[in-house]
């Protein structure tokens, strides 16, 4: 009820904003009341509803389980907003974009709190649905754009197939790959891993700016629900998942990884996103702690530092965000990287040569963009931006020297 | 031939007409005929209300697509998408003699794949096998889409397999969710089936 609730107001601040935020103070003021409205509501429903269920369940509506977990990222990924906001300052989002980003705390708060695999589903839908019709919308329908509706159909398609033949799975039986598959595709899906590349495609064909729905709402949601699927699946089934999005996360990290060095300097953080986007989907495939903590280590990272590639910063606000990601001690990317490589050793020399790889390319993509930027940027931005810059900065170093206390912080999360 | 197989038979049929029609038009009788088709086989475990159930989706989809075509307020497909620019393109096969290769792999596919199922109490070969096929079919629809109205038909075509197969698992348990299930891609079809086509041609 109290989510019902929430979710309505929720569904109605967005919607004023979309309207009057034309205004700059009305997106500043609307964002500090949803953030509270929506604290407040999650805390009322954290202290008043029970564990989530260990299982998923195939049929009806389940039931709504919030974890801290759940609640550290809706709230990060609403922080993640307004921080970019800040950083935009006049060149903000616009208005329409803005109230969408807002609205969509509605359906991820359901994937990430349902254990309904139908609900899951429906909310996964009208996640990916909403942000295609936008962007087909603004964009027309250009071929990465066309792909990401096709995505979107076939996450939804694959979930609900997935929770049709869950009674059917059972060790050793054919049924039980096929729902590794099904599970694993929509995992992809949803974040952007190979095959599934919609959002990159669109997100290099659309700009930077329109790069926040991937990077706040979509990876930190795929994540905790490829989390998720791996723990709630019976044994038959999670350790062909874990197999299939290991070997699909790192052949994306790779493909990226590439395509970041040998791209253009144009969309370089969309290719650096998309090459992280398969680390952090490896490493929770893991299924252990060190894993999930080294992507969201990684997806914290990117909240910071990705406002900073999506306005007309100077070259020092860059600079500073590129070494934050890249993998360079002591800030947050490097120690998410590091993280990930330890836990892929211990499963695999192989996988953690990979992972070394990945990391290596990433340092070169990171070394071409600050020889870019410094080629062609102004030296100067503004104060606010400057400032904005190197409190971030500041935040990705606290990051990666105290990553286990900052992520018991905001995640709840215990390494 | 048993009653079961006759029923999967038109469920069979129905997907088929999802698979190949084209238009419009072709929209109206695929919602039609995969309503009347897998509510033919969810009536084997659920009942007169199971195949109410279903086919009232379908036919209730089928008849607001063509009332759209005189009430533009239900074709909103424009504003929902902008004005799309189509683009004509040359293709070695037509979209339907594609989409039937294809469907024949897949039709072989969902036979292969019906025996491992199980779905309750029911007898699932042939049941299950009507399924898998208007899954598939829907994933074809995806693949193969040259506009925003094959997207929501494949959504549609996913929707009904899969709330058909629940039904015949756990009839009475789950004839609420299985109708929002296809509710849902339902309306998306009504809204985007007179939405302007990504490409031209057939």
């Amino acid at each position: 009820m109290t989510l019902a609730v929430g979710t309505v107001l929720y569904g109605l601040l967005a919607g004023a904003i979309w309207r009057w935020g034309a205004r700059h103070w009305v997106l500043q003021v609307a964002g500090v009341l949803v953030a509270l409205l929506v604290a407040a509501l999650l805390a009322v429903h954290g202290l008043t509803s029970g564990r989530q269920k260990a299982q998923l369940v195939a049929d009806g509506i389940g039931q709504m389980g919030l974890g801290r977990l759940a609640v550290g990222l809706l709230l990060g990924a609403l922080a993640a907003l307004a921080l970019e906001l800040v950083v935009a300052g006049k060149e903000s989002l616009e208005a329409g974009a803005t109230g969408l980003l807002v609205a969509l705390g509605a359906p991820a708060a359901v994937v990430l709190t349902s254990d309904s695999l139908l609900v899951v589903a429906f909310a996964t839908a009208v996640l990916m649905g909403s942000v295609w019709l936008r962007w087909q919308q603004i964009a027309g329908p250009q071929l990465s754009v066309r792909s990401l509706g096709r995505q979107a159909v076939i996450v939804f398609a694959a979930l609900v197939a997935a929770a049709a033949i869950l009674p059917s799975v059972r060790l050793g039986a054919a049924p039980s790959l096929l729902e590794a598959v099904l599970l694993a595709a929509a995992s992809a899906g949803v974040m952007g891993v190979l095959p599934f590349s919609g959002w990159a495609g669109a997100v290099l064909t659309l700009g930077p700016r329109e790069n926040a729905f991937w990077r706040l709402w979509m990876v930190p949601v795929g994540l905790l629900l490829e989390a998720r699927l791996i723990a709630a699946s019976s044994t038959a089934v999670a350790t062909s998942l874990r197999e299939l999005l290991i070997g699909l996360g790192l052949a994306t990290a790779l493909f990226w990884g590439a395509r970041g060095l040998l791209g253009p300097e144009s969309g370089r953080y969309s290719r650096i996103l998309a090459c992280d986007v398969g680390l952090m989907c490896t490493a929770v495939a893991f299924a252990t702690v060190q894993g999930l903590a080294a992507a969201l280590i990684l997806v914290l990272a990117h909240w910071l530092a990705g406002g900073l590639f999506t306005a007309e910063s100077g070259v020092r606000p860059r600079l500073l965000a590129l070494i934050g990601i890249s993998g360079i001690p002591p800030f947050g990317g490097f120690t998410g990287r590091i993280l990930l490589v330890i836990t892929a050793a211990s499963f695999s020399p192989t996988l953690s040569a990979l992972v070394l790889l990945v990391v290596g390319l990433q340092l070169g993509i990171a070394a071409a963009g600050m020889r870019a930027n410094l080629a062609s940027r102004p030296t100067t931005s503004s104060v606010p931006r400057e400032l904005v810059g190197l409190v971030t900065a500041l935040s990705t170093v606290i990051l990666g020297v105290v990553p286990i206390q900052a992520l018991q912080f905001l995640l709840g999360t215990h390494l | 031939m048993t009653v079961a197989a006759l029923l999967a038979a038109g469920g069979f049929l129905g997907s088929a007409i999802a698979l190949l029609s084209v238009g419009a038009r072709g929209m109206v009788i695929s919602a039609l005929a995969l309503g009347l088709g897998m509510g033919g086989v969810a009536s084997l475990s659920g009942g007169v209300a199971a195949f109410f159930a279903v086919a009232g989706v379908g036919a209730a989809a089928a008849v607001l697509i063509a009332a759209g075509r005189f009430a533009p307020g239900l074709a909103s497909g424009r504003w929902l998408l902008g004005r799309s620019p189509v683009v004509g393109r040359e293709r070695v096969f037509d979209v339907r003699s594609l989409r039937l290769l294809v469907g024949i792999g897949g039709l072989m596919a969902a036979r292969l794949l019906a025996g491992h199922l199980g779905a309750g109490t029911v007898s699932t070969q042939g049941p299950a096998f009507a399924c898998l096929f208007a899954w598939e079919v829907g994933i074809i629809r995806v693949a193969t889409g040259r506009g925003p109205s094959d997207l929501a038909l494949g959504g549609l075509c996913v929707a009904m397999g899969t709330s058909t197969f629940l039904i015949l698992s756990a009839p009475h348990s789950v004839l609420v969710i299985a109708v929002l299930t296809m509710a849902v891609p339902a309306i998306g079809l009504v809204l985007l089936t007179h939405a302007a086509p990504w490409e031209t041609g057939s």
